[in-house]
C-alpha cells in the first residue's frame, strides 16, 4: 500500500497492560507459567504478551493464551475464567479493582518494542498540501505540549475535556485517565531516532518490520516488505519544527 | 576479583571489629549517606531540639558495618538496608525496625549500556554485570535474572562497590549494573534503564531502608522515640506535600547535598525517585503493623533466604516478627491524638 506515516499520535505506554487478578496467586513474571491469559488477538496488546512472555522465558506452550474482545475479557475476569489479561482502557480499569499491573506497554517500549498509533497519509496527496500538512502538525504539536505542559487545564470539568468526550463518548473520569496513561511524544522527540529520525534506524521503522514479522508468524499476512522505512517520512515533523 | 562475602564474614563483621568512642552523648545515631529528607534535620539540630537529647551521629559505608556497631552497643540506633538488616537479624543481632526511611522505588535500577547490544532482558545472557555484594541492589537484581528466567551461569556478575562500578563501566569493563545514586545517574548518561527497584516491588519484593533500635534502650527511652519519629515524619510529609519546592538554592537541599557530599542539583533528582510512606502508611501491614504478616516481616526473611541461598549466611529464622515493631509509630499517632 502507499502511504507515509508522518505523525505518531500516541505512544500506547501504560494505556495498554498486562493485568493479574488478585485471588490468581500470580504475583511475579513466573507465576505465569500454567495461567490462562486473555488478549485481542492480532493486536498490539497481543504483540506485547507474546513478546513480554519471551523477555520473561516462558515458553509460549507453559501458557494458555486465549482469543478475547475486550467485552469477553471483562466477562471472563468476572467469572474465574481467566487469570490475567492484557488489555487497554477502558476494560484494563475495570480488571484493576480485583488485579494488579505486572508489566505495561511501556516498560516493554524500554526493551526495543515501542507501541503507538500514528497517522498515516497518502503520499501523492501530501506532496501537493504541503502547507496544510506543516500546519496539521503543527496544531496537533501545540494541543499535546498544551496537554504536556498543564494537566489542570484539561481537567474533568475543563472544555477541553467536553471537547474530548463529544467526539469519543464515555464518561469525563474515564478520558482523563486515559489521558494519563497514553503519552505525547513532542515535535523533537518525534524527529529523533526513537520515531520517525534516522532512516531505516528509526524506532517506527524498526517496530513495523517486527509488527509485520509477528503478524506474518501469526498466519495474518502473506508477504513482507524489504524496507519498512520508507513508509516513514519525517519531514512534516521537521518542516513544523523550522517553522517555529 | 570477586570478593565473596563468607557466611563468617557477616558474624565477624558484626561481632568483633569496631571502635569504641570516648564521647558521651545520650545516644549515638549510626547514619548512611543517603539523599532522604530527614538529612535535613540532621543538619539542622532539629532531632536534638525536639527531644532535649545530645546526639551523637555517626556516619558509615554500609549496613552491615552499622548493624556491627549496634551489635556492640556503639550506637544505640542503627540506618540499614532491608538486606543488611536481614542478615544482622539472621546472625542474632538484637533489634526492633520502627521506621522505615524510604521505599526505594526508582532510585536504584538496572542500566544497560549503549552499545553493548542489550535492548530486553534476555538480552543480558552472556553479559558482565556489576552489584555491590550484599546490597538490596544485589538482591534485586537476582531477583529479576530469576523471573527472567536467566540461571546465575548465563551472566557473569561483578561485585563491586559503587565507585569502582562506575570506574569499570566508563572503561567499558561491564555491560550493565544494578546500583543507586549517586552512581545510577552518572552511567545513565551513556545507559538505557530497563528496569527499577519499583517494577520488583511490584512483583512482590519491596526494598527499603529503615532504622533500627536496640529494643531495651528504647523501652528506657520511649519520649525520645516518639519525638524523634516526629522529627522524621514532618520532613517527609514536608516533602511529600511540594515536593517542587525542595529546589537546589534551598537551604534543605544545600543542608542534604552538603551530609551526602554529593551536588545539590543530584539531591533534587534522586529524592524524587524515593517514596516516603507516611505513619499512617508505615503502621498498616504492608509495612511495619500486622506482626507476622506485616511487609517488612516478610521482606526480611525473603531477603534472608536470599542470602543463604547465595552463600552469604549459613542459616535463616523461620520468623522474623521480632525485629519489627509498629509500637513507636503508634504511640507517636495516640500523643498526637491527645494534643490535638
Amino acid at each position: 500500500m502507499d502511504l507515509e506515516l508522518f505523525w505518531v499520535v500516541a505512544d500506547i505506554d501504560r494505556s495498554e497492560a498486562l493485568v493479574v487478578r488478585r485471588d490468581s496467586r500470580i504475583e511475579k513474571p513466573q507465576d505465569l507459567r500454567n495461567k490462562r491469559l486473555a488478549a485481542p488477538i492480532g493486536s498490539t496488546a497481543h504483540f506485547h504478551l507474546l513478546f513480554a512472555l519471551e523477555q520473561f522465558g516462558i515458553p509460549k506452550d507453559a501458557v494458555e493464551i486465549i482469543n478475547m474482545s475486550p467485552a469477553e475479557i471483562g466477562e471472563a475476569w468476572e467469572e474465574g475464567r481467566i487469570d490475567a489479561a492484557y488489555i487497554w482502557e477502558p476494560t484494563q480499569s475495570d480488571l484493576l479493582r480485583t488485579g494488579k499491573v505486572l508489566i505495561h506497554s511501556g516498560d516493554l517500549g524500554t526493551w526495543g518494542r515501542s507501541t503507538f498509533d500514528v497517522f498515516v497519509a497518502r503520499p501523492q496527496w501530501s506532496a501537493r498540501n504541503r502547507r496544510f500538512m506543516v500546519a496539521l502538525v503543527k496544531a496537533i504539536a501545540d494541543l499535546d505540549e498544551s496537554y504536556r505542559k498543564n494537566r489542570r487545564l484539561w481537567g474533568r470539568a475543563s472544555a477541553h475535556l467536553q471537547d474530548i468526550v463529544g467526539v469519543v463518548g464515555g464518561t469525563h473520569g474515564r478520558a482523563e485517565r486515559s489521558l494519563r496513561l497514553y503519552s505525547y511524544p513532542s515535535l523533537r522527540q518525534q524527529a529523533s531516532r526513537k520515531w520517525l529520525g534516522h532512516g531505516n534506524t528509526s524506532g517506527v521503522a524498526r517496530a513495523l518490520s517486527r509488527n509485520a514479522r509477528f503478524l506474518y508468524d501469526q498466519g495474518v499476512i502473506k508477504r513482507l516488505a524489504n524496507d519498512y522505512s520508507s513508509f516513514v517520512n519525517p519531514e512534516w515533523v521537521l518542516r513544523a519544527q523550522a517553522s517555529n | 576479583m570477586a570478593r565473596r562475602l563468607a557466611a563468617v564474614s557477616i558474624a565477624v563483621v558484626v561481632f568483633v571489629l569496631g571502635v569504641s568512642t570516648g564521647f558521651a552523648a545520650d545516644v549515638t545515631i549510626g547514619y548512611q549517606r543517603v539523599y532522604d529528607p530527614w538529612m535535613n534535620s540532621i543538619a539542622t539540630g532539629q532531632c536534638e531540639r525536639a527531644t532535649g537529647y545530645d546526639i551523637e551521629w555517626r556516619a558509615f559505608e554500609s549496613s552491615l558495618e552499622t548493624m556491627g556497631a549496634l551489635a556492640r552497643g556503639e550506637i544505640q540506633i542503627a540506618h540499614a538496608g532491608g538486606t543488611g538488616l536481614a542478615g544482622a537479624a539472621s546472625v542474632g543481632v538484637d533489634f526492633q525496625i520502627f521506621w522505615i526511611l524510604h521505599d526505594i522505588n526508582a532510585a536504584e535500577a538496572l542500566v544497560v549500556r549503549k552499545g553493548s547490544r542489550i535492548e530486553g532482558p534476555q538480552d543480558l545472557r552472556g553479559k558482565r554485570i556489576g552489584v555491590p555484594v550484599g546490597s538490596t541492589a544485589h538482591y534485586h537484581l537476582l531477583f529479576a535474572l530469576e523471573q527472567f528466567n536467566i540461571s546465575r551461569q548465563h551472566v557473569v556478575l561483578v561485585r563491586r562497590d559503587p565507585q569502582d562500578l562506575l570506574i569499570d563501566w566508563q572503561a567499558g569493563k561491564i555491560d550493565a549494573a544494578f546500583v543507586w545514586n549517586p552512581v545510577l545517574a552518572e552511567i545513565q548518561k551513556t545507559g538505557d534503564t530497563i528496569l527499577t527497584s519499583a517494577h520488583l516491588r511490584g512483583w512482590g519484593r519491596p526494598t527499603f531502608a529503615a532504622l533500627a533500635v536496640k529494643p531495651s534502650w528504647a523501652e528506657k527511652n520511649p519520649g525520645f522515640m516518639t519525638d524523634f519519629i516526629g522529627v522524621i515524619a514532618a520532613a517527609d510529609n514536608a516533602y511529600r506535600r511540594n515536593p517542587g519546592a525542595w529546589t537546589r538554592d534551598t537551604p534543605q537541599i544545600r543542608n542534604i547535598a552538603e551530609i551526602v557530599r554529593g551536588s545539590q542539583a543530584a539531591a533534587v533528582r534522586a529524592l524524587r525517585l524515593y517514596a516516603y510512606p507516611s505513619m499512617r502508611e508505615q503502621a498498616s501491614r504492608s509495612w511495619l503493623g500486622g506482626g507476622s504478616v506485616s511487609g517488612v516481616a516478610r521482606a526480611l526473611s525473603d531477603n534472608a533466604t536470599f542470602l543463604r541461598d547465595h552463600g552469604q549466611l549459613k542459616v535463616v529464622r523461620t520468623d522474623y516478627t521480632d525485629f519489627v515493631t509498629d509500637e513507636w509509630i503508634r504511640k507517636t499517632l495516640a500523643s498526637r491524638l491527645q494534643r490535638n
